[in-house]
């Protein structure tokens, strides 16, 4: 038979254009049919229809497992179709995607590149928790892969795995790190993209690596990753304030240079994000923006505005002179323009221009089209005006009267935020209200207005006339106009409970004013006839609310008719009901309740024992066991019987008053009193002074605290709390409340607290657990790994006849599964049996399991559901996770394991930063350090903060460069005890003239001059910069960076370095290369040019300082012939080289100091003059010797360094005014002491 | 990061689906929708930016999308996302697409829908951009349609499903781009022409 293929069922659905879903559905019924058959063709076939149709809108889910059979198919051709299917349907909710696991891995690693590459590319798109976790090894694998191609997919999936297994983030960080430095740009660029987008989300943990990006941003001339590693500066920029300072220099050099106008945009965007302080640069960005704004290119407009929009909120006065152009901009043809436009004006509204503004967006409400945009405009009026406590709003009165004046703006969709803004004002401001009554007085009169579109106007317009009725002219009108809206029984029912609530409040008013005679009772039977006839008809709404108000309001007016009737008069009673001033309870009210001291909300409220009596039981015995001690050894039996009874008197007193603080019952009366009393004098008092100053201002400066002031949504919000608890009050209780309430005069801007809120801590946000994979994601990349931290691999199950240590690891291993797929069925059904799947399905190796192993099992897995249930698996896990690892000990491991302890390197980490950032470079210890302690056992990987080697242009040296690392690598991996393993000894690099963003150390002496490198030695031809490092990698080594400047006008070549040894410092020297053998330095000397390279000495003692000798020659290549120079070199290791700061804090520095360790002392006087220089000492100290300062009190200084072979040096700066400044320095060894204190010395 | 790649017709009728988010088949239909409903209101010489869709908003997502005679090429993107550097990289797409099909039209994406997704496969991955560069794309197309080639030779799934061998050859003369029996003959006469040559001289 002829199936249909893709074309034939594509041209089948054109040409059925009447009946599409009826030809569809044939066609599924046959591709149902193709799909049984066992022709792959045919299949596959049937998938690639399948998958045209998804695209229609035909979900092709049901086919899951056929897609699957497609891919297995060894077919490239079929296997596309199949993956291709599988990327666009596949998702969490496939259980038979789980199938597929075996397949997509061994198609990820196939050798053909092809299948691997379309596996790759599909798999990212239908990656599950599962599946990541399964894979995550293998894809990790593949990103050391040959093919660039298949490093690049490969790093760029590696982003999926992270974002539904970030456990995996960890460990395959520094593979990921490494592939930052790849030889293929493309890959470099994928990494680049896949660190982007994780920085994004959490960019503390990637500042450390800023270093590294921005050797990568100055060397790459790549526009699209430029872009990517400047947006990650963007992100990285608000967590450091210096990186902004770095920034400066190559971002405005970019921005000055680049052509790209991609580029520039991010670069100015990044600009305003990392330095907003920062005038020049700032005006530097308005400039070209104002360019963007002004460009042709409406992509570039709106672009320009998208920026100022950053900008404005730091700097308004910047776009004061484009405010013309902006408004301009109003009126452009293009929605996403104008609303980028209105954006900006919010921004940079001041109380000066607000009415003009005002103005022109009210003028453009007028000839603008589509209701979502007017409603934006008049969102954005609201908002402008309300801003910081409505701080830019002069004249209340006109505010109102815009405001009224959008009510009757037509086609408006939603009046809420106008009718909210009303009521706020006219709740917060006491000047305005009766202007603002009369407005709304007027409002309800004009009945036409109020169509139930403008409901939300309604609520307020009534509440607003209620309340203060006492502002109306003729209380009686607004009463009777109250019912006479039209199709009044369409509004929502809070608006008409409103309503009806309100119109006692406005008959109350009306029996107060009425005169006394025959006119005034008159008015008060109509009114009360009105009102009664009007409320019988509410009585027969279907709206419960309605009815319960109606029902009230009717059965309070007849009683006051029955007693009128009488004689008497309730009035009084009446007007108390509704007396008294309402006030916005702060949005955060509820939250800042204090809970009382002793409440204890997670404690029992009934105690599952009695354990009242024993508690209290000691409470007596220490008052009496002691009362009876002291009388018995000095006081006579008589008076002591009446102290007894008193101390028994207190502590009952005393026990008395801590139950009842314990009771949550309980309200403390006196508090309660006077807490808001004090609250609302304090505050009426300030406001009314201002209002004094400016006749109509708010009542409500922000009086508190700055950082509390709310805004304006929330205060909005809160009014509306405000009403609706009083709704709620009135409705059940009655009269009595309100009176007993004391009556608060506070309009404050915060709205009402709860007494004894604190009110200056911060709103912090309630961290609420969310799935969010960014926020499991916030993992501190720092830390070296530890062992249980590695990505799970799958491994085949082992048959038990194997020899008995693998047997076991497959069984671990089994369980690790297991845990796996219980995890699974615990996500699928939280309800199942476990004990009894369990069984099911440990039927099969149940024999080879001890009682104890699935007793840990069991509980492993009780562990691990917790963790599931747990919101927070990587946060918390920590201390679970080495539960893990004991039982798991058996585990395959992949890394070198890592000991140290985390914090070392996290504050070695820092330090570089802070050496990176620091703004002369010359603060700090060397970039490059790590820790001793972990030197070592670090992997090779881990030192990012290693400045990588700027894009060489001779790629020769750098393959050989990398080559040999590689070697040394893996010749490290085969040996790990082998501690001093050199690095590459020599490595050289092209650079321009000593840059002065590098991080370079200045060592030795130091002195308060830029110069960032020593003059080593210099001749007329030649000359040489220096500068030591530690070496990050190894212990007890150092590495000596050498410049080379040509001063000649001629080429130097054979360049030689001849050192000689001695007994404690030796180069260590390229392989082949004899120890009394001229290093043979790889590069030749342009005129003019300079050339940097490096080498590694190690060092046995580095008690004292050191020194070489060595000689340098070689040939000055000009047109007359060659000659032969030389020179020679001392080099000199001051005590410093080989001391690096650490971030100990203070308790781990007391514990160093305190245990006896350090005996060695000396100490030295510094002839320092005056007192003052005490902080100048302490800096010289801590940069010159690599200290850190742990602390500083008054005029002493703690500072802590340690050596690279370990030894802990301390040192005591004192200001010991009439002496000068005395330091000592001490350590574990006598000799590093002396001779630390001899640098020291020097230093001065 | 990309979200979404979307194609579709003046009418909104999709010609190329891709989400890097998972979105149900319901779901990416009203996406299409929207977005159409969005786009398809603006005038050519309006910004190729715009924000919003209301199944989207709230969220991190931005439209940019170029116009080419009948059809719209969007991409849903997040703020990650450099809005100049896709909209260069719609074109390079396009241009790619243009490569592939040789002078690329609606109807080409309408029954060779998959090869787009070869295309895309090459520079998107995982909702992260892959390459840039045009030359880097085609030569990985290239490989794969090489190898597509021999597959089919192999197979001859071309046209229906004609599997015997005696229809092998036929097959493969009509994926040389049907070009007629005749065409081939000599095609294949050629190069045995040239070599009779070499032996000769």
């Amino acid at each position: 038979m002829f199936e249909k293929t893709l074309s034939d069922l594509v041209r089948g659905i054109r040409a059925h254009k009447d009946n599409e879903p009826e030809y569809i559905g044939e066609c599924i019924l046959e591709i149902k049919k193709e799909l049984k058959t066992d022709n792959m063709t045919n299949k596959a076939n049937a998938v690639a229809k399948l998958t045209y149709l998804h695209m229609m809108g035909y979900d092709m889910s049901w086919a899951a497992f056929n897609i699957i059979e497609v891919m297995s198919s060894n077919k490239f051709v079929f296997k596309r179709i199949g993956y291709l299917a599988a990327s666009q349907c596949f998702h969490e909710g496939i259980d038979v995607a789980m199938l597929a696991t075996n397949l997509v891995k061994k198609d990820a690693l196939s050798i053909q590149t092809h299948e691997s590459s379309i596996a790759l590319s599909s798999l990212s798109c239908f990656l599950t928790q599962d599946l990541a976790m399964d894979l995550a090894n293998d894809i990790m694998a593949l990103m050391i892969s040959t093919k660039p191609i298949i490093r690049k997919k490969s790093t760029l999936a590696m982003y999926c795995i992270f974002m539904k297994f970030p456990d995996a983030l960890r460990p395959a960080f520094p593979r990921l790190k490494e592939k930052l430095e790849d030889d293929d740009p493309g890959v470099q660029c994928a990494a680049v993209n896949v660190i982007t987008e994780l920085a994004r989300h959490n960019p503390q943990n990637y500042l450390s690596m800023a270093p590294l990006f921005y050797n990568l941003m100055t060397s790459s001339t790549n526009n699209w990753m430029l872009i990517k590693i400047i947006k990650l500066f963007g992100s990285l920029c608000p967590m450091e304030q210096r990186l902004g300072k770095k920034l400066l220099d190559p971002l405005t050099n970019l921005v000055n240079t680049t052509s790209a106008m991609s580029l520039l945009f991010e670069c100015v965007m990044t600009m305003i994000k990392g330095m907003p302080t920062h005038g020049p640069s700032m005006q530097l960005c308005v400039t070209k923006l104002r360019l963007f704004v002004e460009d042709a290119d409406q992509n570039l407009k709106y672009l320009g505005l998208l920026a100022l929009g950053e900008i404005v909120r730091e700097h308004p006065k910047l776009i004061q002179p484009l405010r013309d152009m902006i408004i301009d901009c109003l009126e452009d043809r293009d929605e996403s323009i104008r609303r980028r436009a209105l954006n900006l004006l919010g921004g940079m509204v001041s109380r000066k221009n607000l009415a003009e503004i005002v103005n022109r967006l009210r003028q453009h409400l007028g000839d603008c089209e589509g209701t979502a945009y007017r409603d934006d405009i008049i969102n954005k009026i609201v908002s402008i005006c309300s801003e910081n406590g409505y701080s830019n709003v002069t004249n209340f009165e006109w505010y109102l009267t815009v405001l009224v004046e959008l009510l009757r703006v037509e086609g408006v969709k939603d009046t809420g935020p106008i009718a909210k803004q009303i009521l706020d004002v006219t709740v917060r401001v006491p000047d305005v209200r009766p202007f603002s009554v009369k407005q709304m007085s007027v409002i309800l009169e004009n009945t036409e207005v109020l169509i139930t579109e403008m409901s939300e106007a309604l609520y307020c317009v009534a509440y607003i006339c209620g309340e203060y009725a006492v502002y109306l002219d003729d209380p009686g009108k607004t009463l009777m106009c109250c019912y006479k809206q039209p199709r009044l029984n369409a509004a929502p029912a809070y608006v008409q409970a409103t309503l009806i609530h309100n119109s006692l409040k406005l008959y109350v008013r009306v029996l107060e004013v009425a005169p006394s005679g025959p006119a005034g009772d008159e008015l008060r039977n109509d009114s009360k006839t009105f009102l009664i006839e009007n409320l019988e008809s509410s009585l027969q709404s279907g709206e419960l609310e309605v009815q319960e108000r109606a029902s009230l309001v009717l059965q309070i007016v007849r009683y006051m008719a029955k007693v009128e009737g009488k004689g008497g008069s309730v009035l009084r009673e009446l007007k108390a009901l509704i007396e008294g001033e309402l006030n916005p309870v702060a949005p955060t009210a509820q939250k800042k309740v204090p809970i009382p001291d002793g409440l204890d909300l997670d404690a029992w409220i009934n105690p599952p024992t009695i354990e009242k009596e024993p508690e209290d039981m000691p409470w007596d015995k220490i008052l009496f066991g002691s009362d009876k001690a002291y009388t018995d050894t000095t006081y006579t039996a008589s008076p002591d019987s009446y102290q007894a009874t008193e101390e028994e008197i207190m502590s009952k007193k005393q026990q008395r008053e801590l139950s009842l603080a314990h009771n949550p019952h309980y309200l403390k009366a006196g508090s309660s009193i006077i807490g808001p009393d004090v609250e609302a004098n304090s505050i009426g008092t300030t406001s009314t002074i201002d209002l004094v100053n400016k006749p109509i201002n708010l009542s409500i400066p922000i009086l508190m605290d700055n950082s509390t002031a709310v805004p304006v949504e929330k205060v909005k919000k809160s009014t509306k709390k405000g009403k609706s608890s009083r709704k709620h009050k009135k409705k059940q209780g009655e009269s009595s409340e309100e009176e007993v309430q004391p009556v608060h005069r506070v309009n404050v801007a915060l709205g009402e607290m709860p007494e004894g809120a604190n009110l200056s801590d911060g709103d912090t946000k309630s961290s609420i657990p969310t799935n969010n994979p960014h926020d499991r994601l916030n993992i501190n990349l720092d830390a070296p790994l530890r062992d249980e931290e590695m990505i799970p691999v799958r491994r085949h199950r082992e048959v038990g006849s194997v020899v008995e240590k693998p047997a076991e690891v497959s069984a671990d291993h089994q369980e690790e599964r297991k845990r796996k797929k219980d995890k699974k069925r615990h996500r699928r059904d939280k309800e199942a049996d476990e004990d009894k799947e369990d069984k099911k399905r440990d039927r099969g190796e149940r024999k080879k399991e001890t009682a104890a192993e699935r007793e840990e099992r069991k509980s492993k897995r009780r562990h691990h559901k917790k963790e599931v249930d747990g919101p927070d698996l990587i946060g918390i896990g920590d201390g679970e996770d080495v539960d893990r690892n004991q039982t798991e000990q058996s585990k395959v491991k992949q890394e070198p394991t890592h000991v140290s302890p985390s914090k070392v390197v996290d504050s070695i980490q820092q330090d570089d930063l802070d050496f990176w950032l620091a703004p002369d470079a010359s603060t700090s210890p060397p970039p490059d350090t790590n820790g001793p302690s972990i030197g070592a056992s670090l992997l090779p990987s881990e030192n990012g903060t290693q400045p990588i080697v700027t894009l060489e242009e001779d790629s020769t040296h750098k393959k050989k460069h990398k080559h040999r690392r590689d070697r040394d690598k893996k010749r490290e991996k085969h040996r790990p005890e082998q501690v001093i393993e050199s690095p590459p000894p020599v490595a050289s690099t092209t650079v321009p003239l000593i840059d002065p963003t590098n991080d370079i150390l200045e060592l030795g002496f130091l002195n308060t001059k830029k110069n960032l490198q020593e003059e080593l030695v210099a001749d007329t031809n030649l000359r040489i910069l220096f500068e030591l490092k530690q070496n990050h990698m190894y212990n007890q080594q150092v590495v000596l960076h050498l410049t080379f400047c040509s001063k000649s006008p001629s080429t130097l070549t054979t360049l030689e370095f001849n050192i000689v040894d001695s007994l404690n410092v030796q180069a260590v020297r390229p392989p082949g290369v004899g120890a009394r053998d001229a290093i043979l330095l790889p590069f030749q000397l342009t005129p003019g040019n300079s050339q940097e390279t490096q080498i590694t000495f190690n060092v046995n003692n580095v008690l004292v300082p050191q020194k070489l000798k060595g000689t340098l020659t070689y040939m000055i290549n000009s047109a007359l012939g060659s000659t032969s120079e030389k020179l020679d070199v001392r080099i000199s290791f001051p005590v410093s080289a080989f001391i690096h700061t650490t971030n100990f804090n203070k308790n781990e520095f007391m514990e160093v100091l305190g245990s006896g360790e350090l005996s060695e002392a000396v100490t030295s006087q510094l002839p320092f003059i005056r007192s003052t220089d005490f902080n100048n000492a302490v800096t010289l100290i801590s940069t010159g010797i690599h200290v850190s300062v742990i602390e500083r009190v008054g005029t002493g200084a703690s500072l802590y360094g340690v050596t690279i072979g370990q030894h802990h040096v301390c040192l005591l700066v004192k200001d010991s005014l009439q002496s000068g400044i005395s330091v000592s320095v001490k350590s574990s060894e006598q000799i590093l002491s002396q001779s630390v204190a001899t640098e020291i010395a020097k230093l001065v | 990061m990309i979200k979404a790649i979307l194609v579709f017709n003046n009418f909104g009728k999709p010609r190329f689906l891709k989400f890097f988010e998972y979105f149900t088949c319901a779901e990416q239909q009203q996406i299409i929708r929207e977005t159409y409903h969005l786009v398809s209101k603006r005038d050519d010489s309006l910004c190729n930016f715009l924000e919003g869709g209301s199944l989207t908003s709230g969220g991190d997502w931005k439209i940019v999308y170029r116009h080419y005679a009948t059809l719209y090429f969007v991409f849903c993107v997040d703020s990650s996302e450099s809005e100049l550097g896709i909209l260069d990289l719609i074109q390079v797409f396009v241009e790619t697409l243009d490569k592939c099909f040789e002078n690329v039209c609606e109807l080409d994406l309408i029954f060779h829908m998959e090869r787009v997704h070869h295309v895309i496969d090459e520079i998107v991955v995982g909702g992260l951009v892959l390459e840039t560069n045009q030359t880097g794309i085609l030569s990985q197309l290239h490989v794969q349609t090489k190898i597509e080639k021999s597959n089919q030779t192999a197979t001859g799934l071309v046209k229906g499903h004609i599997n015997s061998a005696p229809n092998r050859a036929f097959v493969a003369a009509q994926s040389l781009k049907n070009t007629d029996i005749a065409a081939i003959s000599k095609k294949i006469s050629t190069p045995s022409n040239f070599s009779l040559r070499g032996i000769k001289f």
